[in-house]
């Protein structure tokens, strides 16, 4: 058969699938081969926030190749190391094939998946009040789905959260506080267009290669880009840039209210934006009464804030404003006052296009809804948002931490479509759409992710049983050694652990289910732009691994059947049907018996629970199209509206007059979610505070942790691709050599890091890939023979509840 | 001490190479001079001046406004100096390293296996970004264009030219083949089988021009691989001719811009969505 026949039928016979669809919902084709044997589909990359598109492609029902989706407008036929090896974390020689029960100090037994899904049934229906869930960022929006109304519906509390609140709880507290409404107005395209760019605390030549490089290529064209790298660390993004200054860290609070300062002194508070769009704000009380002194800071004592602050007048807002001369924030942070002018300068100018982005360092921040809020403001006050290329943009370190953990809301406080928990009319719509009785969802917000682990792991705490997918707590939890502690110290506790390889938490689970993973499943994924991308399946998971989703499902229906279950009403809606039930429907009224993995493809479960998650998002005008939208597309940004001739529009940038279709005309912007119902957005004031922990004579030195463009996260996956792993084989320290001097280490001399709570012991590494200033210290958390995350606080943001992984005081000293 | 000796007599028949000047031949000789001189002058005169001899011109070479430090003598005790084992650093020599575009080229099927096994060890699977083999300084990664620019062969090392466009930050896809021990290796292998490299194109006829086995996006600098710096077995026997699409197709099984019609089939083509490449920017 010629190619052109082959590839006459291959449509042919296409489009008679299409057609028979139409019927039964929206399964994979087979994608047709080249030449070579090779099929190549779509999918995101499973890695970070960014969304990168890449090609898989598969032979003989293996990956054996990789490349950069060139109709993909995120990357456009560019990926990072990790994007092109993605292929290969499916085959890692350890992957877990069975479910393991443990039956002793580090030893396990294989039981069957019907056992397994018997003993976690019978231990949610003995206590349901006492087991949690804690999810993940890297949940498929559908397996988000499911795990949230597998709690919030099926067991009647809120008791799931997510390990997004580790990552970038702050940046949605900053967004709700400043819009009334979480995620980012603009999107990547303001890389292409802006002429100045600010980094907070960030370092994209390694963690968001692809759009630094989106940003930076543009110099090789002979545009002008004006690069500040504003940063507590040389890193490789500082080499492109034009300025570099290090602020001691915390004081990006003084640096931002810095800006506004000079901006109010050249008469921004009378520009026509500011009075028609935007309110002053501050924060309602103290949280720190000496802010130099260590320890006097107890997130717990501090009662939730309320996110829309008090209000603040315009006299009120310049008072305390005018604290912060240049050369006050010199004092403060360490910033020289002629580069503090030069950001004023540029943002005061409406010639220059100036964007800001940043990702961990004020995420991870017990500050991190002030410093968030204020660097939107900044842009408010400046004028410099709403335009494409003058933007504020929060970059996310996870493929779906905005698709799944903040828009489908697998956290505690929040219900499907980013709806609060605290909010008696959103409640009502949920209670209504999963036909719940009246009262169904829980009002107790419950525990967020380190008060969940703390109740877990303490004596007498309220949790007894907990189930984790997709993350790796063991490895990326705060001080750990207080909140993830090995069986023998949490007696009567049960962990159960979902994951792919063996971890750092699966070592200390008491249950281990395997997983199938990416492109063994079908999926879906939000990056951190507003566009959601689906895949399907392409390759079979190994041995008895299976998808999340499927665990969620059989567990729910386990307990469904279960007698003691079903006096607490457990996975029952008011009509005492299973809670999936009609969700498992197809358009044609069958029922297959997906909770039977034999049956499990029978049936597209992600499109089944996609379309029931659909219209939960529009009441945050979120929209989303229909899952066969996005099987066509290469992603689309929300709000996804539908066109008169059918056809469906994403949205580029949001609340701007002829970008965003919910934009009244007649408006310039429009903030319709506003906290004040006034259409406004907000310009904060938050002081400047000192770190929760300085150093001191104790322990001198600020310890800050992060990642490397090698690994992705806790390493599980990358460190077993050959080709990153060699590229960066194990954990080190990187030390100032002025302070390497002073204390005798030289380059790779084994160095031990202790702070108040741990300590590990690792390579130096001195004047290498970061240069960390005199005082600091750099460790990257990727490497799980070297928990870093022993040494780090848990003291947390207080709306947010994110804790801060990027500063407190430890020592080193030679091994 | 000895007497000054008188000066020896010249030998029969030989007159003194210089005789001593007369008053008249030396005005004759002067005047010679200052005539030569004027018409030299003359005609200099009338040429214009070539710019960028005097340094006030625009193009003069500038003075270095700053001086790199000197390294302390304490700081040089543990640089290694001179030629190292890998690289020969003779400039001249260097050059000379380059072939010719007229040189024979013979390929040998030998040298053919021996190149893609190098290349396969230095690659997850055909079109991977390669690995680097040789340590890089950490951050000045755009150092790498130094050799990497245009192709650069040392010593019979090969420094291969890009092979596609330039980009800012190497290292984003470009990781290194080993990083000197930090600490112990991770004990974990991975069982991934990679796409295997094509040995050779399709050819219609005996000696019709090969098609191209392999996409092009990435690799659109065919000398990168197959030009003067090619290796050994791979490379064009006729690098004079520049326009290798001429001749060499390439094959729709690998033009990925083509795979629209790869993605799962969905019912409705009015439910395409469709972008908004008709946004006004500013």
């Amino acid at each position: 058969m010629t190619e052109l026949d082959r590839r006459t039928l291959l449509k042919a016979s296409a489009l008679a699938a299409a057609v028979s669809l139409m019927e039964v919902g929206v399964t994979a084709g087979e994608p047709p081969a080249g030449e070579d044997g090779v099929a190549w589909n779509k999918a995101p990359c499973r890695f970070c926030g960014t969304g990168c598109g890449v090609l898989l492609g598969v032979k003989d029902g293996k990956v054996v190749g990789v490349q950069g989706d060139p109709e993909a407008d995120v990357n456009k036929g560019l990926c990072c190391m990790k994007g092109y090896h993605v292929g290969l974390i499916l085959y890692g020689k350890d992957r877990l094939t069975a479910p393991l029960k443990r039956v002793g100090p580090g030893r396990y037994e294989e039981i069957t998946w019907d056992a397994a899904i018997a003993l976690i049934s019978e231990r949610i229906a003995a206590k349901p009040g006492r087991f949690g869930f804690y999810g993940s960022g890297q949940h498929t929006i559908p397996e988000g789905y499911a795990a949230n109304k597998f709690v919030k519906a099926g067991l009647h509390h809120n008791q799931i959260d997510n390990n997004a609140r580790l990552c970038m709880a702050s940046a949605a507290a900053g967004f709700n506080a400043t819009y009334g409404v979480d995620e980012p107005a603009g999107c990547y395209d303001d890389l292409d267009h802006c002429t100045t760019l600010i980094s907070w605390g960030n370092n994209p030549a390694e963690m968001h290669p692809v759009l630094f490089s989106r940003v930076m290529d543009r110099r090789l064209k002979g545009e002008k880009i004006l690069f500040i790298d504003l940063t507590t660390r040389r890193t490789r993004s500082s080499e492109l840039a034009d300025h570099v200054a290090f602020f001691t860290p915390n004081s990006d609070l003084a640096i931002a209210n810095g800006i506004a300062q000079l901006l109010i002194e050249k008469g921004f508070l009378d520009k026509p934006w500011v009075q028609k769009h935007f309110n002053f704000r501050q924060r309602t009380a103290e949280y720190i009464k000496d802010p130099t002194q260590r320890g006097t800071y107890d997130p717990e004592a501090i009662k939730p804030q309320n996110l829309n602050g008090k209000e603040l007048t315009r006299e009120d807002y310049v008072a305390q404003m005018a604290v912060y001369t240049p050369e006050k924030v010199k004092e403060l942070s360490g910033v020289e006052p002629e580069l503090l002018r030069l950001i004023a300068d540029k943002m005061a100018d409406p010639k220059e296009l100036v964007l800001s982005w940043w990702c961990m360092g004020p995420n991870q921040h017990t500050r991190g809804t002030a410093i968030n809020s204020l660097l939107h403001s900044i842009h408010h006050l400046s004028g410099q948002w709403g335009k494409p290329g003058a933007s504020a943009f929060s970059l996310t370190g996870q493929p779906s931490a905005c698709g799944t953990a903040r828009e489908v809301g697998t956290f505690s406080h929040l219900l499907p479509g980013h709806l609060p928990v605290i909010n008696a009319h959103y409640r009502e719509i949920v209670e209504e759409a999963w036909n719940l009785p009246k009262g169904g969802i829980n009002t107790d917000v419950s525990f967020h992710a380190v008060k969940m682990w703390d109740e877990f792991c303490k004596d007498g705490g309220a949790l007894d049983t907990l189930w984790v997918q997709v993350t790796n707590p063991g490895q990326t939890l705060p001080n750990r050694n207080k909140l993830f502690l090995e069986q023998e110290k949490r007696a009567g506790k049960f962990l159960i652990v979902s994951d792919v390889y063996p971890t750092a938490t699966t070592a200390l689970a008491d249950l281990i289910l395997p997983s199938s993973m990416y492109v063994e499943k079908n999926g879906m994924y939000g990056n951190a732009e507003r566009k959601t991308q689906q895949w399907f399946k392409m390759v079979e998971p190994p041995g008895q691994a299976r998808n999340d989703a499927w665990q969620i499902i059989a567990v729910s229906k386990a307990l469904y059947g279960n007698s003691a279950a079903q006096s607490n009403k457990l996975m029952r809606d008011k009509d005492d049907q299973w809670i999936f039930a009609k969700t498992l429907t197809a358009a044609d009224g069958s029922t297959p018996a997906v909770w039977e993995w034999a049956h499990w493809n029978d049936l597209n479960v992600d499109e089944r629970l996609f379309e029931e998650y659909r219209p939960f998002t529009k009441h945050k005008h979120k929209d989303l199209a229909p899952y066969g939208v996005y099987a066509k597309s290469h992603g689309l940004r929300w709000p996804v509206i539908q066109q008169s001739d059918g056809t469906w529009k994403e949205t580029l940038w949001r609340f701007v007059e002829g970008k965003d279709p919910y934009v009244k005309a007649g408006t310039g912007l429009q903030f319709y979610h506003s906290n004040t119902k006034d259409d406004k957005a907000f310009i904060w004031f938050h002081p400047f505070e000192a770190a929760v922990e300085l150093p001191d004579t104790e322990y001198p030195l600020w310890l800050c942790t992060g990642r490397v463009i090698e690994h992705w996260h806790s390493g599980s996956m990358t460190m077993r691709v050959p080709q990153l792993r060699r590229s960066n084989p194990h954990a080190y320290i990187e030390v100032n050599p002025a302070d390497a001097t002073r204390l005798g280490i030289a380059n790779g001399d084994a160095v031990v890091v202790e702070s108040r709570r741990g300590s590990v012991t690792l390579p130096a590494w001195i004047n290498g890939r970061g240069k960390p200033p005199t005082g600091t210290v750099f460790v990257p958390f990727f490497d799980e023979r070297v928990l870093i995350n022993n040494l780090t606080l848990h003291a947390f943001d207080p709306f947010s509840k994110q804790p801060d992984f990027k500063k407190c005081a430890v020592r080193i000293r030679k091994a | 001490m000895s007497e000054p000796q008188p000066p020896e007599p010249l030998p029969t028949g030989q007159q003194p190479l210089v005789t001593q000047p007369t008053g008249d031949r030396l005005v004759h000789i002067a005047l010679l001079l200052v005539i030569t001189c004027a018409v030299i002058g003359f005609f200099v005169g009338l040429v214009p001046a070539v710019p960028g001899w005097e340094p006030q011109k625009k193009n003069a070479v500038e003075p270095a406004t700053e001086a790199r430090p000197m390294p302390a003598y304490l700081a040089m005790n543990g640089k290694e100096r001179g030629p190292n084992s890998h690289y020969v650093t003779d400039i001249a020599n260097l050059q000379s390293h380059v072939p010719a575009l007229t040189d024979p080229v013979i390929n040998t099927e030998a040298d053919k296996s021996a190149t893609l096994a190098l290349r396969a060890s230095r690659r997850a699977y055909a079109g991977a970004p390669p690995t680097m083999p040789h340590p890089v300084d950490a951050n000045n990664v755009t150092n790498c264009l130094v050799c990497h620019g245009n192709g650069l062969k040392i010593d019979g090392r090969i420094a291969p030219k890009m092979s596609h466009q330039t980009f800012t930050n190497c290292t984003q896809c470009h990781a290194q083949a080993g990083t000197p021990g930090m600490g112990p290796e991770f004990p974990v292998s991975n069982s991934f089988v990679g796409l295997e490299s094509p040995s050779a194109g399709e050819r219609a006829w005996p000696g019709a021009p090969p098609t191209m086995p392999h996409q092009m996006r990435m690799r659109e600098d065919c000398t990168s691989c197959h030009g003067v710096l090619g290796r050994p077995g791979i490379r064009t026997t006729h690098p004079w001719r520049m326009n290798c699409v001429q001749c060499h197709a390439s094959s729709a099984a690998f033009d990925q811009h083509r795979h629209e019609d790869r993605l799962s089939p969905f019912p409705d083509p009015a439910l395409a969505p469709r972008l908004p490449s008709d946004l006004p920017l500013p």
